[in-house]
């Protein structure tokens, strides 16, 4: 399985904080990674990191063995790497159908793409002419994937999807996410150990600015002692 | 009843120019929020230069685009070089664009001294009717034209292209719109000479209607300007539109019936719009994300 990207040893500052302290990752393609943590850990600004909203102090971030150091996120964006972040991830002022318009509208394959988006969230066929911003919360976390599975990008990274859902929708992002995982490479931000372990293929852990641990999901869920210890969770009977 | 008639025309191009102002300020400071208050200094290069083009060529056409390109020379090198370093700081915008603002309104006395200089109207303009009681001039069918071409060019460019869709996300959510694979800083550099440019071309068409362009012409313009632009709703084309109207006209009767209280009543008229609609006449509260 080839690697799309890869973080090495990545270090960045944040308004005069040592946020990340030594990251390492590895996105294989056509898997769901998820990387894992508590609250501040560091993870959304890995992912920040990854798409060149944040400048890495030191270490390396790979595409497809190449470095993105230096790119813009646009640059890094029309290099196949599409980004949901955890908010604002929808333009409010425009409508449905202007927000997914927005990774292009052009040619038979993207009127398929649009086509099969709608097709998983048929709520935003009947909302196309509605503002993003008059949304449910459930609804705007549907626009945001919908607007990546349109953009079809090599590798998707998802921040925090299921947050400030509810647990019905939860699950009904789970499966959306199944779905998705047939056909794309996915680097997944999640809280919610429950869902990531339901789409999760590899995970990795970050905690206090580095990674301190990575592996099979599979692993992971079997082993509840490092849920607690890296994760917090409290286990009982090997059930999430 | 002549008088109201004159009164109301002349509130009528009054606005249509500080529309053909305010709307370049509606792009630059409604919708990209850069307090910019150099926008004078660019009205008042575009118009020195087209009366002085119009003086040595004769050629109206070629005043106006000169008035125009000026001013978006003059927007790119100012956008590029010092205000792309203040996108997120407003303070910083103020006194950088403030500063701007001197520079150029002392620069302008290097090429055609501190005095004014004529602007003539052009002969193909220059007529003028008597209807019933109101004398129409023919340049100010011009000016009026001309700001309801532009605002109805800008209203379809904002709303039926895919680059107005691309300026619109971009001022709502910048990093989303490079997520989506767009160069943000790029578009809103051309945004800010559009705008830039619009100011140069009101300078321009305002020469021959005030008589004569003044090194000061900037500094009087501008505070009307940005009074519509907060009346009639941040961002909203429509909203200077009309706010311009407004202002025009009642800077028109309170001209003529108590001079010196012009801007004041202006002013008030802005106080009193923001106090019972904080976000203006056709402004909106933002909606969430």
């Amino acid at each position: 399985m080839e690697t799309l990207l890869e973080v090495t040893n990545l270090h960045v500052n944040l308004a005069g904080y040592h946020i990340l302290q030594g990251v390492n990752l590895t996105v294989p393609e056509h898997a769901v990674t998820v990387l894992l943590g508590r609250n501040g850990a560091g993870k959304t600004t890995t992912m920040r990191a990854i798409m060149g909203y944040l400048r890495a102090a030191a270490g390396e971030i790979s595409w497809r063995g190449q470095p993105l150091a230096g790119l813009r996120p646009y640059q890094i964006a029309r290099r196949g790497i599409g980004y949901m972040p955890e908010e604002g991830h929808l333009f409010g002022n425009l409508t449905v159908q202007e927000n997914l318009a927005m990774v292009g509208t052009k040619g038979t394959q993207h009127a398929a793409r649009l086509e099969r988006a709608l097709t998983l969230f048929p709520d935003l066929r009947t909302a196309w002419a509605r503002r993003a911003g008059t949304l449910s919360g459930g609804q705007k976390q549907m626009l945001g994937l919908a607007r990546l599975l349109v953009a079809d990008p090599a590798l998707m990274l998802i921040d925090e999807p299921s947050k400030g859902l509810s647990p019905g929708m939860v699950e009904a992002l789970a499966a959306t996410l199944c779905v998705l995982r047939e056909t794309s490479t996915i680097l997944l931000v999640e809280q919610n150990f429950h869902l990531a372990r339901q789409v999760g293929d590899y995970f990795s852990v970050i905690d206090e600015g580095h990674t301190c641990l990575s592996g099979a999901m599979a692993q992971l869920v079997e082993r509840a002692d490092w849920q607690r210890q890296y994760l917090g969770l409290a286990v009982t009977s090997g059930e999430v | 009843m002549g008088i109201y008639l004159t009164l109301a025309l002349n509130g009528i191009v009054n606005g249509s120019l500080y529309f053909l102002m305010a709307a370049g300020l509606t792009l630059i400071f409604g919708l990209m929020r850069v307090v910019n208050f150099a926008h004078g200094g660019l009205y008042l290069w575009g118009a020195y230069l087209a009366a002085f083009t119009f003086a040595t060529t004769g050629n109206f056409t070629l005043a106006l685009a000169g008035g125009a390109v000026v001013a978006i020379v003059l927007g790119v090198v100012m956008e590029r070089g010092l205000i792309a370093f203040v996108y997120h700081n407003e303070n910083g915008q103020l006194l950088v664009t403030m500063g701007i603002m001197l520079i150029l309104t002392e620069l302008i006395k290097v090429p055609f001294g501190p005095s004014e200089l004529s602007a003539n109207t052009p002969n193909d303009l220059s007529n003028s009717w008597l209807v019933g009681q109101v004398v129409i001039v023919q340049y100010q069918l011009f000016m009026i034209a001309a700001s309801v071409i532009v605002f109805l060019l800008l209203l379809w460019v904002l709303h039926k292209t895919r680059l107005g869709m691309i300026v619109r996300a971009g001022v709502y959510n910048p990093e989303l719109v490079e997520a989506c694979g767009i160069a943000i800083r790029r578009v809103f550099t051309m945004v800010f000479a559009v705008g830039a440019g619009l100011a140069g071309l009101a300078g321009a068409i305002a020469g021959p209607y005030l008589g004569a362009v003044t090194p000061t012409m900037g500094f009087d313009m501008q505070l009307n300007v940005f009074i519509i632009v907060v009346v009639g709703g941040l961002g909203s084309l429509t909203g200077s539109f009309v706010a311009s109207m407004l202002i025009g006209i009642l800077t028109a009767v309170v001209s003529f019936y108590f001079s010196s209280l012009a801007v004041l009543v202006n002013v008030l008229v802005m106080v009193v719009v923001l106090l019972i609609r904080p976000q203006g006449l056709f402004g909106e509260r933002e909606s969430p994300a």
